[in-house]
């Protein structure tokens, strides 16, 4: 756009002007800016775009979508998951060794058993073979203390295990909280460095689970079933060889079934992962149900809707359950089948034991009990390789939840190298932006504007018009697809995070207040500041009257489980929080549109205190309050219809005339002006 | 829409023989003051609130830091009034605990004497200002201050555990 198309004012004036789209002779709008921008990103599933090649900072989003437990997992992909969640053991390892011993121990411990219970006891000490004799250093016929020592070394292997389990029970308990706590505040710090539209396009439900309950399915598998499984392996390994050494042809027998156990645990593997991912969206929106309905309990009450909602609640609470159901008799059916073909073999070693014993006499009556030892305990080693199975899919499952949010990038990103911008004068140039929410649906359309350092713009136009979408892009909460916003001079993508929002402000209908005292609240944006600075702030905002009248003043809780505030007292808490983080540009979002007439108006005085010496941006639909704005625009369907000053656009008796009339006209109505 | 601090080198205190409190601020006298701590739990002696005693409780000033803004026999007047408006005894001893019908019943020692008060069986009777330490809200709003629960028995601890 040329110089010659902005539209300067009156050095009065001037201060604030914008810069109106091209347009031809007509009045339509150039080519230039019809259309939804279209070049330079990418949209991927969940509303999160692509690389914006060429911008500092810009989005590289690889963000997660709104419900990455249905993509279907690859092997590769739970190997990688696997690889990533081992990492956040490794400030652990001094005790994984210590508890990979341990298992060992058990295991050699569970090696010993058989032995000492089948062929000593049996063949020999019972059998009164004199080499068992030799072997314990004892005189000749104390067979009666060769037993004692045999029970005794029985007692001992199954006290070392009990010992060894306690071992392995503590360091489990020492490490999984910890582990669980960092993946918890690990996805929460992601979580907060992902911009509004994660948040927009994901349900809160969702979300919660990903963080309370997600993160410890994650470790299920590592913490209970790893470390037995790297002992597990090499004691079925032994055993087998064992057994093989023993008698080759009753260890067949022992294994003939393996493979049938081999394709249940595959199948298993694969139908897991759906019935997991069906219970996390079940829990999903279970949560969400249940949130929506805490939040929103006011309205159920008022409408007399809680019949509706519990029924609704009951729904959710019953998906849930099948989905729990579903997972529990699949898995018991395998274990069924497990155990069945369990019986099967142990039946089929005693019966070709006895036959061999029986028939060939080539082994003997202890060499078949430890042989069946090795079986029965090769059993429950197959199990574990079973239940191991389920929490491998459990703990894939929720890591690939975990890590769609760990690992994405970031929609809106802070430049590597910002310009140090700690203190701006405040004026803001807004060049050609279009936005928009969705892909080939701009908000905006090419928007132009510049405003001076410390003067106001007032913002006006009917709902949906896009007023609070530009506000949101100047403070970064989302990022322009075309054109650039420029505070000082300096593009908001160069600026440090930090630079920015310490420099921009706003003070929203949609007051927020925080679980906390009222101080806390007020010193969100300030954490530092002093008593003295909350109170002046408080003072300022007309806050600090009714603050005292609270029984324990600045120290009151408030927020989810505290005192109630109303939409004044709210309000007035939010501006005070805007006092106090000081900014050079200031947003006012319908800042009184929450409160009553009377409340505006002692909100106002505040309001005039704050926006003194500030840039300040105003939205608001009741217009009287816009009366001391430098300049005003009025956007219409993403566009600058309107613009000039108040008594320039009641001369001109356009949209924001008319708006204006219908507003003087109502309010005279109720007798308010 | 300033704040308008006090000190003994603007402020005069004074205790009436009714037992109210008089202040002369820059000369101008203020009858029947109240005090309102702005920080109860965290600063109970800073940022005094002295209000008029009428409905609107209109603000007159704040007292910055009573300890260092005032002295001798004003000061004193000033915590007496502060002390009997935040009247909060202090749990010394807990002999019992019962619940019933949804209400516990506590027996406690406190600073002031021995003392039996109920309180609604939930979370929110207790308030906890630190990690350590309590404030104990009864159905009357009373409030009972437990400083240090560290500084309890083991038993007595075990008694409050349901609450904490």
């Amino acid at each position: 756009m040329s110089d010659q198309n902005k539209m300067t004012l009156s050095k009065d004036r001037n201060n604030i002007r914008g810069k109106a789209p091209d347009r031809q002779a007509d009045g339509s709008h150039g080519k230039a800016s019809e259309g939804p921008a279209r070049k330079g990103h990418s949209r991927q599933e969940g509303g999160f775009r692509g690389n914006q090649p060429g911008r500092p900072g810009s989005a590289k989003s690889r963000p997660p979508g709104p419900d990455s437990s249905r993509e279907p997992m690859s092997r590769g992909k739970s190997v990688y998951y696997f690889w990533k969640i081992l990492k956040y053991f490794k400030p652990y390892i001094p005790s994984l060794i210590i508890m990979a011993f341990t298992y060992l121990g058990v295991a050699l411990c569970n090696m010993a058993y058989p032995y000492l219970n089948g062929t000593l006891l049996y063949d020999r000490v019972l059998a009164k073979r004199p080499e068992v004799l030799t072997l314990f250093g004892l005189p000749g016929g104390q067979f009666v203390l060769a037993l004692g020592l045999v029970v005794l070394g029985m007692i001992l292997a199954k006290l070392l295990i009990q010992v060894l389990q306690g071992v392995q029970s503590y360091i489990n308990a020492k490490i999984v909280p910890l582990v669980v706590l960092e993946m918890e505040n690990q996805v929460f710090r992601s979580m907060g460095e992902l911009s509004l539209r994660f948040f927009h396009s994901n349900r809160t439900g969702g979300l919660m689970t990903r963080v309370l309950s997600d993160a410890s399915q994650v470790t299920g598998f590592f913490i209970d079933f790893l470390p037995e499984i790297f002992t597990q392996v090499p004691s079925m390994v032994a055993t087998c060889v064992i057994m093989f050494v023993l008698n080759w042809k009753l260890a067949l027998v022992s294994l003939c079934l393996l493979p049938v156990m081999v394709f249940l645990h595959l199948f298993m593997m694969t139908k897991g992962h759906v019935l997991f991912s069906r219970r996390h969206r079940a829990e999903r929106d279970l949560t969400a149900k249940l949130n929506d309905n805490i939040t929103g309990v006011r309205v159920v009450k008022s409408f007399g809707q809680e019949q509706r909602e519990i029924e609704n609640f009951g729904g959710a609470n019953e998906e849930m359950q099948n989905a729990e159901v579903a997972i529990t008799v699949n898995f018991n059916k395998v274990n069924g089948a497990y155990a069945f073909l369990e019986n099967v073999i142990n039946l089929l070693v005693w019966a070709f034991g006895s036959w061999l014993i029986l028939g060939w006499q080539q082994i003997s009556y202890g060499q078949l009990i430890t042989f069946s030892g090795y079986v029965t305990q090769l059993n429950p080693m197959l199990r574990i390789a079973a239940q191991a199975s389920r929490q491998w899919v459990s703990s894939m499952n929720a890591a690939s939840r975990v890590f769609s949010i760990i690992e994405a990038k970031p929609e809106i990103t802070e430049s590597s190298h910002p310009v140090s911008m700690a203190s701006v004068k405040g004026q803001i140039d807004i060049n050609h932006v279009t936005f928009g929410y969705e892909p080939g649906r701009p908000v905006l359309k090419d928007i132009s504007l510049h405003v001076e350092p410390g003067k106001m713009l007032g913002i006006v136009g009917r709902s949906g018009a896009g007023k609070t979408t530009l506000v949101n892009l100047i403070s970064r909460l989302y990022e322009v697809e075309q054109g650039s916003i420029c505070i000082d001079g300096v593009d908001i993508r160069e600026f440090s995070f930090r630079d920015l929002r310490r420099n921009v402000s706003m003070v929203s209908q949609e007051t927020y207040i925080f679980m906390g005292t009222v101080a806390e609240n007020i010193a969100y944006a300030k954490p530092g500041a002093t008593r003295q600075e909350i109170i002046r702030a408080s003072v300022l905002a007309s806050a600090h009257d009714f603050i005292c009248k609270m029984p324990d003043g600045y120290d009151t809780m408030i927020g989810a489980s505290g005192r109630t505030l109303s939409g004044g007292e709210r309000q007035r808490i939010s501006i005070a929080r805007a006092i106090l983080a000081d900014p050079k540009i200031l947003i006012l979002d319908e800042a009184t549109a929450a409160v009553d007439t009377e409340t505006e108006r002692a909100i106002q005085q505040s309001i005039a205190y704050l926006t003194k010496d500030r840039t300040t941006l105003s939205i608001a639909h009741r217009l009287s309050t816009l009366r001391d704005a430098d300049y005003l625009v009025v956007i219409e369907h993403g566009r600058i219809a309107e613009e000039g000053t108040h008594d320039e656009l009641i001369e001109r008796k356009g949209i924001f005339a008319h708006l204006m009339e219908l507003q003087t006209t109502a309010l005279a109505m109720r007798g308010l002006e | 829409m300033e704040v308008k601090f006090l000190n003994k080198e603007n402020t005069k205190v004074e205790k009436t023989e009714g037992g109210f409190l008089n202040v002369t601020i820059d000369g101008k006298l203020y009858e029947n003051i109240q005090l309102v701590r702005t920080f109860p739990f965290t600063a109970p002696n800073q940022y005094i609130s002295l209000q008029l005693s009428d409905e609107d409780a209109e603000e007159i000033g704040i007292i910055e830091d009573l300890e260092k803004d005032f002295s001798g026999a004003e000061k004193d007047v000033l915590l007496e009034q502060l002390a009997i408006r935040y009247f909060t005894p202090v749990i010394k001893k807990v002999i019992s605990v019962k619940d019933q019908a949804g209400c516990s019943y506590f027996e406690v020692e406190t600073d002031a004497g021995p003392c039996k008060f109920v309180i609604r069986s939930n979370e929110n009777a207790f308030i906890k200002l630190t990690e350590n330490r309590v404030l104990i809200e009864d159905l009357e709003n009373n409030r009972y201050e437990i400083p240090d629960l560290r500084r309890l028995t083991t038993k007595e601890r075990k008694k409050l555990d349901i609450f904490l």
